[in-house]
């Protein structure tokens, strides 16, 4: 029945083609032109081979530097707080609690508000002379009348402020269904045995909650490096380039300096770092083909 | 748990909740308290939690000052009529992957899997240049485009395929169904609640995506909300219009922010399930 299975083949690759048209035009096509284009410069309207003198630039100049730098710190500042919150949160609300749809509400909800709606709030709250943030800050002594979406370090603060308050909430949820998954027998066990609290947090919840924690880091450093509305909204990567991290630096040197081989390098580095992330995750998805949330 | 009856470590619990519960609700609480107070309210007494009245002018101003109607309108038809294509495609690939063997399907799996890492936001500039070479800059398709292939719903809806059992594809094939016909009277009908949390996954990310629309939309015949309102607040923030551009914003998130209360539930199901998986 070869007829028959050649025909099987077929649907199946028609059911496919209109995924894989538009992956192969709006997704690898991209990555495959980015490199491409990275190794040329425009000089008066021409092409022109420059292997990889792009990069060299880039890599040579401080503001590119400082880019990859901002963007490090901004992925590190952010992931680490906004996850140990998500777990520390989790851990607290996975016990029988009265008002678990309000927590869940009040700690959800920026996940569902658009980040560009969102910063125009935090802007708002971070304003100098009315927000409320200085108010509270110098009501309480600590300082008062600071800029701070437009002084620095303050910026690179704010927008890790904003990381923070919208993804707490998620990964708080991402690690409570992993929380659910772990056997209630473990802990009544360890509690007969006379563990403390912190014993049995630390003896059984983290270590079984680590395939979630490995998945929602992953997916917390991916995020950090997706980060451009609300820098586009709040600092435009300023002040002094203090808040550029690399999707904005694209966005600038692509729809506002029209720098195409500027930018394609600079999506290829990004590109490299998303694919490094994606092949941690793989690693571990092979490693942990048993679990399931 | 089993310590029940610990209250010192109950009135722990309730205490990090509460104040974490209510540091984060606050951005929306101020939101919509500055939204009903006057200019002159917000600059006499600006940190008065509650404002005097509920008073609805600045709605009424910020919904004439730009076209609010369109670019609702716009993120509708963006949002929904993407969906409806992605439906399409995505239940197409997803019963390819899980119900059909090929050659070449681990390969192409992978190649679907990339996209969920590199996402439409990292390729906007090659993107914008196909849009633009394809001359659909300025036009909701154009918005549309990158989006029209979703790794992540296919993972989704594989998934939910490959639990279905095997008879089910006999069912189909006595009832002389040919492919599309039974995915659509068989299987779909079976995988109602994962296509649902797609939906909401899709519908929402879509509402709110903001520089890929920045970027291609020109004009307010296919400006979104999110674009729509940064446009609005660059102009009203040169007077620090902060109330009505607060009214502004809760006029653009409250359709999201009213389907999330009613629907919490199917909402943090949706995200979490397309969380953990990719």
């Amino acid at each position: 029945m070869n007829t028959r299975r050649l025909k099987n083949y077929l649907i199946a690759y028609l059911l496919l083609a209109p995924s894989i048209i538009f992956l192969g035009v709006f997704t690898f096509y991209p990555i495959l032109y980015s490199i491409w284009t990275s190794l040329f410069t425009r000089i008066s309207g021409n092409s022109l081979f420059i292997g990889l003198g792009n990069y060299i630039e880039m890599f040579e100049s401080s503001e590119f530097r400082e880019v990859l730098k901002n963007n490090l710190i901004y992925a590190v500042f952010s992931t680490v707080p906004a996850v140990l919150f998500g777990l520390i949160l989790s851990i607290v609300l996975n016990s029988e609690l009265k008002g678990r749809g309000f927590y869940r509400f009040a700690m959800f909800y920026p996940t569902i508000l658009p980040i560009a709606t969102a910063s125009m709030i935090w802007v708002f709250l971070l304003s100098q002379s009315i927000g409320f943030v200085n108010h509270i800050l110098d009501k309480i002594g600590i300082a008062s009348g600071i800029d701070w979406v437009n002084s620095s370090p303050y910026a690179m603060v704010s927008i890790i402020v904003v990381y923070i308050w919208k993804y707490s909430g998620y990964y708080m949820l991402l690690f409570l269904s992993g929380l659910q998954s772990i056997d209630e027998s473990l802990y009544e066990e360890a509690y007969l045995e006379g563990a403390n609290v912190f014993t049995r947090i630390r003896k059984i919840t983290l270590p079984l909650l680590s395939p979630t924690t490995f998945f929602v880091v992953l997916l917390a450093i991916v995020n950090s490096f997706q980060a451009v509305d609300q820098i586009y909204v709040m600092t435009k990567g300023g002040p002094h380039n203090s808040t550029n991290v690399l999707l904005y630096y694209i966005y600038e040197y692509g729809f506002v300096y029209w720098d195409t081989g500027k930018a394609s390098g600079a999506s290829s580095v990004l590109f490299l770092i998303l694919l490094t992330v994606t092949f941690f995750y793989y690693f571990g998805l092979q490693k942990t083909v048993n679990y399931e949330r | 748990m089993v310590e029940r009856k610990n209250t010192l470590t109950n009135i722990l619990k309730y205490a990090i909740l509460i104040i974490a519960s209510l540091i984060i609700l606050f951005p929306l609480l101020w939101m919509i308290s500055v939204s009903f107070k006057t200019k002159l309210e917000l600059f006499s007494n600006p940190y008065d939690i509650l404002p005097e009245q509920i008073n609805l002018d600045n709605y009424i101003t910020a919904w004439g000052y730009a076209p609010f109607g369109s670019y609702y309108i716009n993120t509708i038809v963006i949002s929904f009529g993407l969906l409806f294509i992605q439906i399409i495609t995505v239940t197409m690939a997803a019963f390819a992957f899980a119900r059909m063997e090929f050659p070449g399907k681990n390969l192409l799996f992978i190649l679907f899997l990339t996209q969920l890492m590199i996402t439409a936001q990292s390729t906007i500039y090659p993107n914008y240049m196909t849009v633009s070479r394809l001359g659909l800059l300025d036009t909701k398709i154009g918005v549309m485009l990158p989006y029209i292939a979703s790794a992540m719903g296919t993972f989704l809806l594989r998934q939910a395929f490959m639990a279905l059992p095997l008879s089910l594809e006999d069912a189909g094939k006595l009832d002389g169904c040919n492919i599309l016909q039974m995915i659509v009277h068989v299987f779909i009908p079976q995988v109602k609640s994962s296509l649902l949390a797609f939906a909401i996954m899709s519908v929402t990310n879509h509402w709110n995506e903001f520089l890929w629309p920045l970027l291609v939309t020109e004009s307010d015949n296919s400006r979104p909300l999110t674009v729509g309102l940064t446009i609005f607040a660059q102009q009203a923030e040169g007077g620090a219009e902060w109330s009505l551009l607060m009214a502004a914003t809760l006029m653009v998130s409250l359709p999201l922010l009213l389907a999330f209360l009613i629907f919490q539930k199917l909402f943090v199901q949706a995200f979490v399930s397309s969380g953990l998986k990719g």
